[in-house]
């Protein structure tokens, strides 16, 4: 049994539900036969990775659908072994390189030199370029991200390389100007509720508007997440029920948590108790920029209109030190230290203004 | 000395090398001896107290009289012959508790000679007669053979005593990172030697790296462990040396009571570091006199937590109503820190927390720390070398702390290890994930974020059960 969110993620450029525009633009990409490197950059549960896919099955046909994992043995100059996963087809194989870490230097350089040294076996009938899929490329260290740039240079005659990332940000500007950058925004939330209704419909299940409304809303406008939240919400109650409440993901109930207690009490101490919570996400493997993002919405929803605006600005300061940093903890502390000090600080003058 | 001279059996006349010039010596393994140095050696104006004044007899060592008898109870079961006794000998401590003068004093007593092991500094090539080359021998094939040698021959001159040991004082550097190769040859030592051997350690890490529980079981290697020389032996032996020095220098400069315990706390127990700085507090230049604090400390002996201590807990001297300093120079406690700046940073972020009181000094205090870790991360600089920017980083974070800490909450806690060095496996978990979903090709950060929360919902009962143990969060 497949998961919806697979079973009905469109294999055709010409059969994506939104964007259309831009598919329309990305099949011409195509129909002219060859294409610069592409790099693909949007929120979480946009529709990266289908229209890559989409894009790919348009290049070369069905057959890459035909998957198969592979492990593949690296050496750092240590000597010490280690081993990444990869997808692949015979047309295109596809590698998250920031799984090795700290070397994944050596993952891009060495990849992209086995795959692109070979050709492709029948060049008139097939595409003269293999393709090389890099997903997370946000996440590279700067000196992998150098090493992309000049492979990406070097092979250009014999693949092309299709980067997927969350945010630009972070990818080195001379990545970001050798590929057509093209960005997939996130899905509006009639037309997720509208996508929803469509695989109710196709499964044989009656989805009543209101239910579809909550996921919309909580969902983050991450599609994905939404079609799982549907068919969960099937698996734990059928028929639908107008008032049915819809699984929240635990992390960001935990994330909700913590900003209560942060907005409880202004003091060290519960700023103690605050980091124990923060560390509690860490260790379970929640991304810092997403304990961050979600972190500031929770708090941002409790305070006053003046207090917003700063509290924006001193989370984007501190956001841009825990890009800049290395250890996440002390600038996500920073964040609530401060925060904590305008609230309480806020809160006093208000009190007084009241008496 | 020329290659040719060197033959393949190394003579080592040990007590009749004492006469010659002191280079040729220390580049072979040599046959040390029970030191006989007298005082004649001190009349050339010699200051090294710390050879005129080697103890003579058993009964003046400054160790603890148990220490003593546990050594010579030792080497009295070896006169035993019963081969259920032990060959090693494993004497650990501190540098300059007295264990290699104590050890060779003791196995004179006994009558034992002794047979030393010292590194070579240099290796010299040695003349194959067969080739006609030279080639050089690795330390550790020295060593083997050393050993090797000592175990099937005797010294020509051992007519004297005949029971002999090895003493094995400083271990060769080769033998650190292959524990393996030193066991080989303590077990080759073992089945092939009549002789006994005596190790001498003062690292803590190197014993515990060579010479593992096992081991020691296995070898029957006695362990026996000295400690600090106590204040009073200090003191004492200190006392002595003056009263003998007083004897032939009438204008030596006597140091106050005062003064020797300086010394003794400075020094820490180390003998021979406190008869150095004795010495040199003795000296009389020009009848000035010189203070005790001038004497460059062994070492503050401030470990990381002393020092943490310290930036946490800052000590202001207020000198008007507007200005104060610091008790203790933010610049001393910076160099200080004999760990890496990411380590105590780490430290100091765990920790800061619960010595603020205001929720202002905290947010002062984070601040600093946050900025410091983006100095500490920015590697390229240009003309700037990455440890002047982590020790400026430092600085930003230990100042910031000091000036940050207005009213330092002064009750005890003790300083906790930093957290994050537990967390930063996040790439495990990850790896985990992809183990537990091997049918998704998501990234596992996004079947964490997407898929895990509704596995119980979707996923198969593997899935369930792994993740159950993995994903819950404790609340309180």
């Amino acid at each position: 049994m497949s998961l919806w969110a697979d079973k009905y993620r469109p294999h055709a450029l010409q059969k994506v539900d939104y964007h259309q525009d831009q598919a329309k633009h990305l099949i011409n990409l195509v129909n002219q036969g060859d294409f610069p490197h592409l790099l693909f950059y949007g929120p979480n549960g946009a529709g990266k990775k289908t229209r890559i896919l989409a894009l790919l099955r348009t290049l070369y046909g069905p057959g890459v659908e035909r998957l198969r994992t592979e492990h593949m043995n690296f050496m750092t100059p240590s000597n010490k072994k280690f081993e990444i996963m990869t997808v692949a087809s015979n047309y295109h194989i596809e590698v998250n390189a920031s799984d090795a870490g700290m070397y994944d230097r050596i993952v891009v350089m060495e990849l992209i030199k086995t795959v692109a040294q070979t050709h492709q076996l029948d060049s008139n009938k097939q595409r003269h370029f293999k393709v090389i899929l890099l997903t997370e490329v946000d996440r590279l260290t700067k000196e992998a991200q150098q090493a992309l740039r000049r492979t990406m240079e070097k092979y250009m005659a014999t693949c092309r390389i299709i980067l997927c990332a969350n945010s630009i940000a972070q990818v080195i500007p001379a990545i970001r100007s050798r590929c057509l950058a093209i960005r997939v925004p996130a899905p509006t939330h009639e037309d997720i509720t509208s996508i929803l209704k469509i695989i109710c419909k196709k499964e044989g299940l009656m989805l009543p508007d209101e239910l579809s409304l909550i996921i919309s809303q909580n969902c983050e406008r991450n599609l994905r997440r939404a079609i799982l939240m549907l068919e969960a919400s099937k698996v734990k109650q059928y028929p639908f029920d107008i008032n049915q409440s819809v699984v929240v993901p635990d992390w960001q109930l935990y994330i909700s948590d913590t900003a209560k207690q942060i907005l409880s009490q202004q003091t060290p101490g519960k700023l103690l108790e605050v980091r124990s919570m923060l560390y509690e996400l860490i260790v379970h493997g929640i991304p810092t920029n997403v304990i961050f993002k979600f972190l500031l919405k929770e708090l941002v929803k409790n305070c006053d209109m003046s207090l917003k605006h700063d509290i924006v600005e001193i989370s984007s300061y501190y956001e841009h030190s825990l890009l800049k940093g290395n250890k996440t903890m002390f600038h996500l502390e920073a964040f609530v230290a401060k925060f904590m000090l305008l609230y309480s600080k806020f809160m006093e003058e208000s009190l007084n203004g009241i008496f | 000395m020329s290659p040719e001279k060197k033959a393949w059996i190394k003579p080592f006349f040990g007590e009749l090398s004492l006469n010659k010039p002191k280079d040729t010596i220390q580049n072979r393994p040599k046959l040390a001896v029970n030191n006989k140095r007298t005082h004649a050696q001190s009349e050339k104006k010699n200051s090294d107290w710390c050879n005129t004044y080697i103890p003579q007899s058993v009964s003046k060592l400054a160790v603890h009289s148990g220490k003593i008898k546990e050594v010579q109870i030792w080497f009295e079961s070896l006169d035993n012959k019963l081969l259920t006794n032990s060959k090693f000998l494993l004497v650990s401590g501190p540098s300059g508790c007295s264990k290699a003068t104590a050890v060779r004093l003791i196995a004179k007593h006994c009558g034992f000679t002794c047979l030393e092991w010292i590194t070579p500094m240099s290796a010299e090539p040695i003349y194959d007669q067969c080739t006609g080359g030279y080639s050089y021998e690795s330390v550790q094939e020295r060593f083997q053979d050393f050993i090797w040698g000592a175990t099937r021959y005797r010294s020509l001159n051992c007519g004297i005593s005949s029971n002999q040991f090895l003493l094995i004082k400083d271990i060769p550097n080769v033998f650190l990172d292959k524990p393996d190769e030193f066991h080989n040859i303590m077990s080759r030592f073992n089945s092939a030697s009549k002789f006994p051997i005596v190790f001498i350690v003062n690292n803590e890490k190197l014993v515990r790296n060579l010479f593992p529980t096992e081991i020691l079981e296995k070898f029957k290697v006695q362990e026996i462990k000295f400690n600090p020389i106590t204040r009073k032996s200090v003191l004492n032996v200190l006392g002595q040396i003056i009263k003998a020095e007083q004897q032939h220098n009438k204008l030596l400069k006597v140091p106050n009571s005062n003064e020797l315990n300086t010394i003794y706390e400075e020094t820490n127990g180390d003998l021979r570091s406190a008869i150095i700085h004795l010495s040199f507090n003795c000296m009389n230049v020009q009848n000035k006199t010189i203070k005790t604090s001038s004497t460059a400390p062994k070492n503050e002996h401030l470990d990381l937590f002393h020092s943490i201590g310290r930036v946490l807990y800052p000590k202001r001297e207020l000198n008007s109503s507007l200005e104060f300093k610091f008790t203790h120079n933010p610049d001393n406690l910076i160099e200080q820190f004999a760990m890496q700046p990411s380590t105590v940073l780490g430290f100091l972020q765990e920790n800061y927390l619960t010595r603020f009181s205001s929720l202002i000094d905290v947010c002062e205090g984070a601040d600093a720390i946050s900025a410091a870790d983006v100095m500490l991360s920015s590697n390229f600089m240009f003309g700037v070398s990455i440890y002047d920017i982590s020790l400026s980083s430092l600085s930003v974070a230990v100042r910031g702390l000091m000036l940050a800490n207005r009213n330092p909450i002064k009750t005890f806690r003790s300083i906790v290890k930093p957290k994050h060095f537990q967390y930063t496996n996040d790439v495990d978990i990850y790896h985990d994930i992809k183990r537990w979903f091997d049918n998704e090709h998501e990234s596992p950060k996004n079947i964490l974020l997407d898929l895990i929360p509704f596995v119980n919902e979707l996923g198969t009962d593997k899935q369930k059960e792994a993740t159950k143990e993995f994903c819950r969060f404790k609340r309180k």
